[in-house]
């Protein structure tokens, strides 16, 4: 019996010790949890190296931590694998990445050492954007114009453009895009990559977004979009600029619509006016070579005889500038003069040039264009000043729709970037936000819509007379 | 015995004499029949009231003679103005009595009976220059005693009824004289190629020694008989005393020279020469043989000295033509042989008067007159008509137009390499002689505009309604061609042209005579619109198609034209004060060659005429501006206004300026066409 008492003391005891054991475990744990013990390198707004301690943010969920312990290996992998031992020693990695396991989560200790690992990978509380570009050709003063905005719009906000954009180059493969992407995930610590101006770029950093939480921005317009929220595309509203024109041959009757491209275009807007569905109208195209007359007159001589023949009014949809456009109308109409012809076209028929001298056979064409009056243009892009409003010089016309990208890119960055302190943050964020703070771009809409495309104004101009006006 | 005897010799004599009455009846009746107691009346008639044949004559605009027409060759020389040597060895050859006979000389009949006796032929005439002159005009030329006797006749009642001298010179004016040659003055033109009033005495022998047998002593064909038979005639001269021994002796050392004779009508201007025939016959109403011989006076528009510069170019021009035509005829497979031609046909702008025509370049070879008759496809000598349109519709010399590959219903005109799918100023378009922006005008305006305006211009010739036409694609004369540019010279006004002035018959009574009112003017271009025009064709001179010509571009103006495959090369062009049209081509209609072209074949001949006449003082002066129009240098490629560059007339209320259009096209050329493609990336 007595062993008995002795037995409930001792088991008072016991659970004394036991309680005082946890206390001071947890006390310890606390303190660990609460003075970090680690801290990385980072370069804050004004583009300065400093140091910030790792404040792990997820280590109450078991689930979180399982899922980051799924994507470290994959994520060093992607970064590892292609460089030296020599490259591999100079990285400053995390001590504690290595022989982590899944099961580690259920301790509450590994948890919080995996978790401050997995955010000091895939988080960032830079503002420091990247672009990641191919080798340099034929795109390459557009993208220059491009990030010379994005500088000028970065600079006027305070940011060293230097430190605060990083432009790095990759083969056209996918494993050097990737090699390249990673590196900027985790070694230069940016908030989101630009790119994706190759198939093998985007699929890269589609990856890398995929498997980092990385916002990217899709510099191309047929880049396929990654399926995670954070990849995005950044360029003009091909398909709003296509839904225009399909409502307004429906508006005007049209049936029957020729094409007309030359060798290399960029399709994306006739292919998405073709996607339209129950639009009823179909498409017959022809394409040639620009650089040689007899391919462009075989072109629009094949097709001649349905343009003549179509019932109701015939569509001609241009896909190229406003001189070839001038051509290919004098072709047609000097062939089939009083066929009631709608001409119909892009941003690149617009020019004094399509109107100037007046052709009849223009008059009532239409065009669609992401730019309306050079007059509202963003404030930070410089336009020359004209007479007219809806047209600028033609070096100056090619610049701006540059420039408007860039200044889309940077202002979204800064936007996003305002107040995220991680990548994911930055992507959420992008997903979330309105175009209320740049009056240029719909101001209700939100940035992207849900299809992560970038929200943009559409115009519809007319020709009339020696002058263009908007429907 | 004796009675009957007397009664046989009465009955002798009667037979006798019934006999001689019998044959003298018979032979009477013979000459009856024969004609020779015709009524002279009638006969006499001819020669009493005969006209001296004589050449129409056609005069250029000064009154020189720069052609003819006759059936036979005559020049009427009045018997004054026929040297004494020259009737003086006609005398002494044929008729030394002549002035002393009453129409016979019994003696040389007698002769010539005896030599009837003799032989049984009339061996020789025995005839006076009357008896001569008689057969000539009035019988035949058969040898027979009847017709000996009408001549006795005859000559007797000429010489009753016509002065000596009169008769001298009708014999001297009308007997044939060889080589085509009637009388003594169109002998001396035809072997002498002088004015018989010219002729020396050793000269008047060998004329006067023709009379008797022409062909026998043609001194072309037969120098040597016709020098033998001179110097008959300078011994039947010295015999008759009518010259004195010396000078006999100094023309038979004076040396003949026998002139290749070239009718003027294939010297000056042989096809307006002949074409005028038509014209006055158009006229008159008259056919070729009531016009020829008969003496007319037809005064022509036509200016000699123009003339001879338009001879001297095509003249000039000949060599490469020549060259090509050899070349051409070398082809494989080639049949016929080809014959390269050139023609010019110049005009005054103000009244529409022809000055000078070339129908070809050797009427010799060739009498076909390609001014006038033939019809080629102008080609870009027309063009001007479609941008006279463009014009008038409100366009500018600065305005672009897009020289595009078109092809209209299967038709595809061609621009010259690396011309396609560029964007020039409308003036370049035409200095340059495109060929697919003026299609494309005159589709836009309308080729039966293009084909109203062209017959208003001066086109006489049929255009089908088909887009060739805008090109030149149709038939038409040289003069057509012609009256369009006088059209444009003439501020707009359309005159047609003409070549003759007055038609004067051999009285001097005037037949015809031209009424410059009978020709009105009439305005078919506006005179703004003419002059915007003048100053684009002087954009060909500066710096088109006639380039090679651009120190003209001050004061002249015109367009190149070459038909397909360079078949038809023209040139066309003016001053203040002519047009001149000239034209090259093969008259098989062959393709001359890639290198032929109106600026190189007809530009060539157009330029040494009008440098001719320049250097002959024909006015250089600058071509008048209208008040509503100023000119302006611009850049021929994009129309802006510039400093050094090509001038052209303007509307003062449309003056080129600096155009963002144009700026526009130059930027896309330099940025290779990629102009907002927005292509980022592939």
């Amino acid at each position: 019996m007595e062993v008995t008492g002795s037995s409930n003391l001792a088991t008072s005891y016991s659970f004394f010790r036991v309680f005082t054991f946890v206390l001071l475990v947890a006390t310890i744990q606390s303190c660990a949890l609460i003075r970090p013990s680690r801290s990385i390198q980072v370069i804050n707004q004004s583009g300065t190296v400093e140091s910030v301690d790792l404040t792990p943010r997820h280590y109450k969920s078991i689930e979180h931590c399982e899922a980051a312990i799924a994507k470290i290996p994959a994520a060093l992998e992607v970064s590892l694998k292609p460089l030296t031992d020599e490259q591999r020693k100079s990285i400053r990695w995390p001590s504690q990445i290595a022989g982590f396991k899944v099961s580690d989560c259920r301790s509450f200790k590994k948890r919080g050492q995996i978790l401050s690992v997995f955010d000091e990978i895939f988080s960032s509380k830079t503002k420091r954007i990247a672009f990641l570009l191919p080798p340099s050709g034929g795109s390459e003063p557009a993208l220059q114009i491009i990030l010379e905005q994005v500088r000028r719009e970065f600079r006027r906000e305070g940011y060293n453009p230097e430190t605060a954009i990083l432009v790095r180059r990759a083969e056209r493969t996918r494993e050097d895009a990737l090699r390249v992407a990673s590196q900027l995930v985790h070694m230069d610590r940016v908030a989101l990559i630009v790119g994706g101006l190759s198939p093998e770029h985007a699929g890269a950093l589609n990856q890398i977004s995929d498997q980092t939480q990385t916002p990217v921005l899709m510099l191309s317009a047929n880049a396929p979009l990654g399926k995670t929220i954070q990849s995005m595309r950044v360029y003009p509203p091909l398909k709003r600029l296509a839904t225009k024109l399909v409502d307004t041959f429906k508006a005007q009757g049209v049936r029957e619509t020729f094409v007309f491209y030359p060798q290399n275009a960029n399709l994306e807007l006739f292919h998405l006016m073709r996607g339209i569905p129950n639009s009823n109208i179909s498409y017959s195209e022809r394409t040639y070579n620009p650089e040689k007359s007899d391919s462009i007159l075989a072109a629009v001589k094949s097709q001649l005889g349905r343009i003549g023949a179509t019932n109701g009014r015939p569509a001609v949809l241009i896909l190229d500038n406003f001189r070839m456009v001038r051509h290919i109308v004098n072709i047609i109409g000097t062939s089939l003069p009083g066929t009631p012809t709608l001409f119909a076209g892009n941003q690149q028929w617009r020019s004094p040039a399509l109107v100037v001298p007046r052709d009849d056979l223009l008059q009532g064409a239409i065009f669609v264009d992401f730019i309306g009056s050079y007059r509202n243009l963003p404030d930070r892009i410089e336009t020359p000043i004209s007479d007219n409003e809806f047209f600028t010089t033609a070096q100056a016309a090619s610049r701006i729709d540059y420039q408007i990208i860039g200044h889309r890119l940077a202002s979204l960055s800064l936007e996003a970037t305002k107040f995220a302190v991680s990548r994911h943050e930055v992507a959420n964020r992008l997903q979330s936000i309105r175009n209320s703070w740049d009056s240029y771009f719909p101001k209700t809409e939100l940035a992207f819509d849900h299809q992560r495309e970038s929200s943009w104004p559409v115009f519809m101009f007319e020709v009339s007379g020696e002058n263009i006006r908007e429907l | 015995m004796a009675s009957a005897s007397r009664h046989s010799n009465a009955g002798f004599f009667t037979i006798i004499f019934g006999s001689l009455v019998g044959a003298i009846l018979i032979f009477a009746a013979y000459l009856w029949s024969e004609g020779v107691f015709e009524s002279e009346e009638e006969q006499l008639a001819k020669l009493t009231a005969a006209i001296i044949p004589d050449n129409s004559v056609v005069l250029d605009k000064a009154g020189n003679k720069i052609g003819e027409y006759y059936s036979f060759y005559h020049i009427q020389v009045p018997l004054d103005k026929i040297p004494k040597s020259m009737i003086n060895s006609l005398l002494a050859i044929e008729d030394r009595k002549f002035y002393e006979h009453e129409g016979v000389n019994w003696k040389s009949i007698g002769r010539a009976f005896l030599s009837v006796a003799t032989s049984g032929r009339l061996k020789q005439g025995g005839s006076t220059i009357t008896m001569q002159l008689v057969k000539n005009y009035l019988l035949t030329r058969e040898k027979k005693v009847s017709r000996k006797l009408r001549e006795i006749i005859l000559a007797y009642y000429v010489e009753k009824n016509l002065s000596k001298d009169r008769i001298l010179e009708l014999y001297l004016n009308t007997m044939y004289m060889g080589h085509g040659a009637y009388g003594v003055g169109a002998a001396a033109r035809v072997y002498f190629a002088k004015s018989v009033e010219d002729v020396s005495l050793a000269e008047s022998a060998l004329l006067a020694g023709l009379f008797q047998a022409p062909s026998l002593y043609d001194p072309h064909k037969n120098p040597d008989a016709a020098r033998k038979r001179q110097r008959v005639v300078l011994e039947a001269l010295r015999d008759s005393k009518l010259v004195t021994e010396d000078q006999v002796d100094a023309a038979k050392k004076e040396p003949l020279e026998f002139k290749p004779w070239t009718p003027i009508n294939e010297t000056v201007a042989p096809h307006f020469v002949a074409w005028i025939r038509t014209e006055v016959e158009k006229i008159l109403g008259a056919d070729e043989l009531t016009l020829n011989d008969k003496g007319y006076k037809i005064t022509t528009t036509l200016d000699k000295a123009y003339q001879e510069a338009a001879n001297r170019a095509v003249a000039e021009n000949t060599a490469p033509l020549l060259a090509l035509q050899d070349q051409i005829n070398k082809r494989p497979k080639r049949k016929q042989p080809e014959r390269i031609e050139s023609a010019l046909l110049a005009s005054d702008p103000k009244t529409g008067a022809i000055l000078a025509m070339v129908g070809g370049r050797n009427f010799r070879e060739s009498q076909f007159n390609r001014t006038i008759s033939s019809k080629r496809s102008p080609g870009s000598v027309f063009k001007p008509v479609v941008f006279m349109l463009a014009l008038e519709k409100g366009m500018t010399w600065a305005d672009l137009v897009f020289v595009s590959p078109i092809d209209v219903r299967g038709f595809r005109p061609k621009n010259h390499k690396g011309e396609d799918m560029t964007e020039v100023t409308l003036l370049k378009a035409l200095a340059k002689s495109m060929n697919t922006p003026v299609v494309s005008l005159a589709q836009k305006y309308g080729i039966k505009n293009v084909i109203e305006r062209g017959r208003a211009m001066g086109i006489s010739a049929d255009m089908p309604t088909e887009t060739g036409v805008a090109i030149g694609g149709f038939s038409a004369s040289m003069k057509d061609v012609d009256t369009i540019y006088r059209t444009l010279a003439n501020e707009g006004s359309r005159t047609e042209s003409f070549a003759v002035t007055k038609i004067e018959d051999r009285q001097g009574q005037t037949l015809y005579e031209y009424k410059p009112e009978s020709n009105p003017a009439v305005q078919v271009i506006p005179p703004e619109i003419t002059a915007l025009m003048r100053s684009g064709l002087q954009a060909v001179l500066t710096s088109g198609t006639a380039s090679t010509i651009a120190g003209m571009g001050g004061y002249a103006a015109g367009k190149t034209g070459t038909s397909d495959d360079s078949r038809d090369n023209w040139f066309s062009g003016f001053t203040r004060s002519i047009v001149a049209t000239t034209w090259v081509g093969g008259d098989g209609n062959s393709s001359l060659g890639e290198a032929a072209s109106g600026s190189t074949l007809a530009l060539p001949i157009w330029k040494s005429f009008i440098e001719t006449l320049i250097s002959n003082g024909l006015p250089t002066e600058p071509f008048p501006i209208p008040d509503s129009l100023t000119p302006v240098t611009i850049d021929l490629d994009y129309g802006t206004p510039v400093d050094v560059g090509v001038t052209a007339l303007f509307p003062k209320g449309r003056l080129p300026r600096k155009s963002q259009a144009a700026e526009d096209i130059r930027a896309l050329k330099q940025d290779n066409g990629s102009y907002r493609e927005l292509k980022l990336g592939n």
